[in-house]
């Protein structure tokens, strides 16, 4: 096992590697550089040069990746262009945490009620639950995120005012400068230890959470239906009955366990997935996330986010889903990785 | 039992009547599936003949006659400069049909192409052009089709291109692994054995039968462009001087004047939005059950 994660660990060298040459080489075909954007339109072709030099762009690009590689593995990935003027990793860590929360507040949706429609779906097939079910999953991976997104911002935030329209938390009635660490539910439940406040950043979660949580939630719900349909087909659950074991016991020890393990590699390819950043969702409710942080820095051509952005969000998606082939060997003793 | 009779069920089996035959049967009793062909007929039907059936132009209408509600004249209403939703929407399925096909015949083309040339070389090559798709689908989804896109300029076509680029290496991906599995089979060495040559044997006896799970994604990814498209114009990089509208570009607009006077009606090309993915979502799983019966719940 622990051989395993070690091969799979040094498997992500090449890959990282490839894709920092494919970005450096991509960034190589965009017109102009970097240059253009720090000093403006009305800079001097030989103020241009100038900042080219310093900042080694007249170098030829292989040399530049070089570089930029060396650096990288020092983990300094380089210093954003626009804003703050940021370390990357710095603003990465700062935005981070967001998109963190964002996500687990998606797949606790997705997965709270993906599960349960799932297994009563399979149970009842061909009802009206299960019809239901199968149009709600449909038009879950069918209505565009920002979409519904908007709906649900004006039906919730603008027309009844039952939940916030967006942000992280009210930014009149409360301030997280204490601690830093940008996890607003532990900061406000643990290190504040006030309630009001956890509850305020917890009400803007759900709007967002539900807008993301959408599309896994079909997935979520589709997998557990088949699976739950194919365990309940198989001989020792028919064992199960016949040693007349109740329902529910069947259902717990016998069903679920064994249904659910297709539905973990999902929820884990789902997560990896909205951990890349929801531009979508970011956007509509000005969240301040990865994904709205990329498109920015997509937008002012600021190359060292790009470049070190994508990066770190690709290891973060492969890492993500080499835990998810380990917690599957551990829910699943017959799968031994040699 | 007697032989005779065992071999009666054989003999009829074997008349078959071709794949794409036994598949269009069962597509035809497949309820969903059929759903999704008439939503994406009537989609096809309002794209082609929306300049027949709008009742104004798409780019008509007077800034006094801003956010009607709907009547008779406007059944929709009117929008921020008093063009009339209905037209607009009829007329937004020409772009959205326009870059769901544009983005698709160019994903389904270049990664077919790539991925059965990878998988029928095999050896280094294969392995490498492996790689790359890898690296390709390890960065963040729709943030790779918003830097081609900064990098291309707005538009549709650039955003066709950009999504079509997403695309290919879930295509190559699909037609390596079955072409794989198919290059071993035994009507390649009776091919190979006939004296047919490699391209003639890609081309005429592998290629068709690795298509069948292609066409399902392709399918699949029609729905997805659209919706994708929309996204996109929604962040604005819509075309910026649109001729024909783009329904996503409309449900930023008129949603963002919702508390200025904007009508319910402003949702209403997103349902359009809705209904066109959904005809290719159901054609799609409806397909990919007529192809395979295995996969039949």
């Amino acid at each position: 096992m622990l051989k395993f994660i070690v091969r799979r660990l040094i498997m992500l060298a090449p890959i990282l590697l490839g894709l920092s040459l494919v970005m450096a080489f991509f960034l190589h075909l965009l017109p102009g550089t970097p240059c253009a954007n720090i000093l403006g339109e009305r800079a001097t072709a030989a103020q241009l040069q100038k900042c080219e030099h310093n900042l080694g762009y007249d170098r030829p690009p292989i040399v530049q990746w070089a570089d930029y590689v060396v650096n990288a593995v020092q983990l300094d990935f380089g210093t954003s262009f626009s804003g703050a003027r940021l370390p990357v990793l710095d603003a990465f860590l700062q935005r981070f945490p967001a998109t963190i929360e964002l996500t687990l507040a998606a797949m606790l949706f997705a997965v709270g009620v993906g599960i349960p429609l799932g297994i009563a779906a399979a149970k009842r097939r061909q009802s009206l639950l299960d019809g239901a079910a199968t149009v709600v999953s449909l038009i879950g991976i069918s209505i565009p995120i920002f979409f519904l997104g908007l709906i649900l911002v004006y039906v919730f935030g603008v027309w009844l005012h039952w939940l916030p329209a967006g942000g992280r938390f009210d930014l009149r009635e409360f301030d997280f400068k204490g601690a830093g660490t940008n996890f607003l539910l532990w900061e406000s439940l643990v290190i504040d230890r006030d309630p009001a406040k956890f509850l305020d950043v917890v009400g803007h979660l759900i709007l967002p959470g539900i807008t993301l949580g959408t599309i896994p939630l079909a997935f979520v719900m589709r997998i557990t239906r088949s699976a739950v349909i194919e365990v309940l087909n198989e001989d020792y659950v028919r064992t199960a009955r016949a040693k007349g074991l109740s329902a529910r016991r069947i259902d717990s020890r016998h069903v679920l366990r064994n249904a659910l393990l297709p539905v973990v590699t999902v929820i884990g390819l789902q997560s990896g997935l909205l951990l890349g950043g929801a531009v979508l969702t970011e956007t509509v409710y000005s969240w301040g996330g990865v994904g709205t942080w990329l498109f920015t820095a997509a937008v002012d051509k600021d190359y060292a986010v790009i470049q070190s952005g994508t990066l770190l969000l690709a290891s973060v998606f492969v890492l993500v889903n080499l835990a998810v082939d380990v917690s599957y060997a551990f829910l699943n003793p017959r799968i031994r990785y040699a | 039992m007697s032989i005779a009779q065992l071999e009666m069920p054989a003999q009829s089996a074997i008349v078959s009547r071709g794949l794409w035959r036994d598949a269009a049967r069962r597509l035809r009793r497949n309820r969903a599936g059929m759903v999704g062909l008439v939503l994406i007929a009537l989609f096809v039907f309002v794209a082609i003949a929306a300049p027949l059936i709008a009742p104004y132009g798409p780019n008509v209408g007077r800034i006094q006659d801003k956010f009607l509600p709907p009547s008779p004249e406007h059944l929709l209403g009117t929008d921020l400069q008093g063009r009339d939703l209905l037209s607009r929407i009829l007329f937004g399925a020409r772009s959205s049909l326009y870059v769901g096909l544009l983005s698709v015949s160019i994903g389904f083309g270049v990664g077919v192409t790539y991925g059965a040339l990878a998988g029928f070389i095999g050896g280094w090559i294969d392995f490498w052009a492996m790689r790359f798709v890898d690296i390709v689908l390890a960065m963040p989804g729709l943030l790779l089709t918003i830097a081609i896109v900064v990098w291309l300029g707005p538009g549709l076509d650039r955003i066709a291109f950009a999504i079509a680029v997403g695309n290919m290496p879930i295509f190559a991906r699909i037609v390596r692994s079955s072409i794989l599995a198919l290059k071993e089979s035994d009507f390649v060495l009776a091919a190979r054995s006939m004296g047919a040559s490699s391209p003639r044997i890609l081309l005429a006896h592998v290629l068709p039968n690795a298509l069948t799970p292609v066409i399902v994604q392709a399918t699949l990814t029609l729905a997805t462009a659209i919706i994708d498209a929309a996204g996109l114009q929604f962040l604005g990089f819509g075309d910026q001087d649109p001729g024909i509208p783009e329904w996503g570009a409309m449900l930023t607009d008129t949603f963002r004047y919702i508390q200025a006077g904007a009508t319910f009606t402003a949702l209403f090309p997103g349902m359009a939005i809705v209904i066109s993915v959904l005809g290719f979502n159901l054609l799609g799983d409806g397909l990919r059950e007529s192809l395979d019966p295995r996969l039949k719940r």
